[in-house]
């Protein structure tokens, strides 16, 4: 396959770290067994043939504003890359609190590679996604946040990825480590931005590890350039007693896959994953999401919802596994889905795999279409159609939207939403709350 | 205010209206009664602009202009207002949102600038006051969550907001205790002003003992057979509806 030939070619030996065995075994583990095909299961719906690795379609950087980026203007804690490269200059990172370290790991690599062992062993791994063997092979970049144990971080720190201009590649292999430490609190806002003109393959990492009676909340968005791809894949694991909600909206981008895999390893644990993707005319949006039930006393909570208009097209696959012994565990799973247009497309499919007898599962699913009794009743009201179509399509993603605590991105979240009808809604966020 | 000219309407080639003539002038209030099945909610549906019915005859004029080529939200521009016998739960979209973009929608038809945010909250807190609605349920979800009886304070609450010139009131009473039906009622009422029509479609009389009409009309089989002063009403309680048939009539 082309694509995987060009994504090889990129890799740059690294000689003189302690990591490049394992960067190469992970390169190794890519070539055998190739990028997935649609017979595989978890890419049934997505088919990567056609993906191509082509050269950014702007020849200059332009400048970039801090302006430019969603939610960076005003975030106290945050750390920036630009077509891969960390960017000190974009970067606010002077007065982080104690006890919250956050680094590049362009420097981790070589001052403590220990602390990256893990996740690249994991990633080389026989039975590693190829996509993750090919992020820890080619990874330049990204940033390692850790929290000590017992400290409570009350501003978000916001990790944002810029693809812009081009004097870039064509591809980044970002990667996002975050440790939150026993006691510890944290919010990590995860920003893929994509500029018009910066034609890319994002292959994004993101491994979360949270211990003991920590709580964190993660919110990813995707947002490529129209023209761009992105492949995203977070891993996290919740420790006893931790809190963990992990957040993922797409908008942008003609591709965009996303795995999701959290695992409950202790009991205690909660792990709520939320999401909302909006598929346009010509927009592929992939949810995978894994919750891996492998504690007693476990809860789960997933609400993902699903939009696509014109020829957009969706997936979501939501699978729950409860291991043997993990007894008394609850999981609720919801997938709810709207079409805008004849044209639009969503598949979902739940699965539950269930290995214990005292456990509380859920799981529901819909596709369906604007209510037209809905929109008559507003029409009744004096809305014009196009207006009360886009208030019940707001409205519809609203249930996830009000649950983000992190004002910017509701905000953003709220005109992308808007945006998209070309309707004054902005204000709506500001009156519900 | 409201003509309607021997209106016939069809929903999937199903004839449901067989000539309706009605003429509803400015301060009257008229009840529409009737079996099931007779074509009341329909005929409410039409003047509304329902998508799914078929006008196949007739006219129905609004102050002079043609309702039936006018979008829903038109309609509600030139003045009309349904409140539904099912008020549908618009999840997300805050019940006070919802209103300001329909007045606001109403105002911009009529080539008024938008009303700001302060001078909107200060209308609906009145409005709120007069209609003893609970002010918690401005900022829910549009009928989310809502009783039988919210629901239909709503949508008087809402007919309150938007001062509608033709209020068509589709079997309000219908799910109503007896309270819940007196303070709808009372809304409606204050309402009430000599520039202002009503049409009350309902299939008991109860409704009417507090909404007090000008003129009742029977409808059957898709034909308004009889019309009368409120003491029809009565009579219709009292006798039902089978002795107004047309194949009793014959």
């Amino acid at each position: 396959m082309a694509l995987l030939e060009a994504l090889l070619r990129e890799f740059r030996a690294d000689a003189d770290t302690p990591l490049a065995p394992l960067r190469e075994r992970a390169l190794a583990h890519a070539r055998l067994r190739g990028l997935p095909t649609p017979r595989d299961e978890d890419w049934k719906y997505t088919d990567l043939g056609a993906l191509t690795l082509a050269p950014p379609a702007v020849a200059t950087t332009p400048g970039l504003d801090i302006g430019d980026i969603p939610f960076i203007d005003g975030a106290a804690l945050r750390i920036v890359f630009v077509n891969g490269r960390f960017a000190p200059s974009l970067s606010a990172l002077d007065a982080l609190p104690a006890g919250l370290r956050v680094r590049a790991l362009s420097a981790v690599l070589h001052e403590e590679p220990a602390a990256l062992t893990t996740v690249f062993e994991r990633c080389a791994a026989d039975d590693a996604p190829v996509f993750d063997a090919l992020n820890v092979a080619l990874m330049q970049d990204g940033a390692l946040i850790e929290v000590a144990a017992d400290c409570a971080i009350a501003a978000p720190i916001v990790v944002a990825f810029i693809h812009a201009g081009a004097a870039h590649r064509g591809h980044t292999a970002p990667q996002l480590l975050v440790r939150a430490g026993e006691r510890s609190r944290l919010v990590v806002v995860e920003c893929h931005h994509g500029r018009d003109g910066a034609a890319n393959l994002s292959n994004a990492l993101t491994d979360i590890d949270v211990a003991a009676n920590a709580q964190l909340t993660h919110y990813r968005l995707a947002d490529e350039a129209p023209d761009a791809n992105h492949i995203g894949s977070v891993r996290l694991r919740a420790g006893a007693d931790s809190q963990v909600t992990s957040y993922s909206f797409a908008f942008g981008g003609k591709l965009t896959r996303m795995e999701i895999h959290a695992a409950l390893a202790a009991p205690g644990a909660t792990v709520t994953l939320n999401g909302l993707f909006v598929a346009g005319t010509g927009q592929h949006i992939d949810h995978q999401t894994f919750i891996d039930h492998q504690a007693p006393h476990t809860t789960s909570e997933e609400l993902y919802k699903g939009l696509a208009d014109g020829d957009g097209r969706g997936v979501f696959r939501g699978k729950v596994l409860v291991r043997a012994g993990a007894q008394k565990i609850s999981a609720k799973q919801a997938s709810h889905n709207l079409l805008l247009s004849p044209t639009a497309e969503i598949d979902t499919k739940p699965e539950l795999e269930i290995y214990a007898d005292d456990v509380a599962c859920a799981h529901g699913a819909t596709v369906g279409q604007i209510d037209r009794d809905a929109v008559f009743y507003l029409q009744s009201r004096g809305i014009p159609v196009d207006e009360a179509r886009a208030l019940l399509t707001f409205g519809f993603a609203q249930a996830v939207v009000e649950q983000v605590e992190f004002a910017p991105l509701r905000a953003w979240l709220t005109s992308a939403l808007a945006g998209r009808a070309d309707v004054p809604l902005p204000t709506l966020v500001e009156e519900t709350t | 205010m409201l003509k309607i000219e021997n209106l016939h309407v069809e929903v999937e080639g199903k004839p449901i209206l067989r000539g309706i003539n009605l003429e509803v002038p400015a301060g009257q209030v008229h009840a529409i009664m009737g079996p099931n099945g007779s074509g009341k909610s329909t005929l409410a549906h039409v003047i509304a602009g329902k998508p799914g019915y078929t006008v196949t005859q007739g006219s129905v004029s609004f102050n002079g202009t043609d309702l039936l080529g006018l979008e829903p939200e038109a309609r509600a521009g030139e003045g009309v207002f349904l409140a539904f016998q099912y008020p549908l739960e618009i999840p997300g979209v805050n019940n006070v949102y919802m209103l300001k973009a329909a007045l606001n929608g109403i105002r911009k038809y009529r080539g008024l600038p938008e009303m700001d945010a302060v001078q909107f909250l200060n209308l609906v807190k009145e409005k709120t006051k007069i209609l003893g609605l609970k002010e918690s349920l401005l900022n829910r979800p549009v009928n989310q969550g809502f009783s039988g009886g919210e629901k239909k304070r709503n949508e008087v609450f809402q007919m309150s907001v938007l001062e509608p010139k033709l209020a068509v009131l589709d079997e309000t009473d219908s799910g109503l205790d007896i309270d819940a039906l007196r303070i709808v009622a009372e809304g409606v009422n204050q309402l009430r002003s000599p520039e202002r029509a009503f049409l009350v479609v309902t299939h008991y009389q109860r409704l009417l003992d507090y909404i007090v009409p000008d003129v009742v009309h029977v409808l059957a089989q898709g034909r308004i057979v009889k019309s009368g002063p409120r003491e029809l009403a009565l009579e219709l309680e009292e006798r039902g509806y089978d002795w107004l048939l047309p194949s009793a009539v014959a």
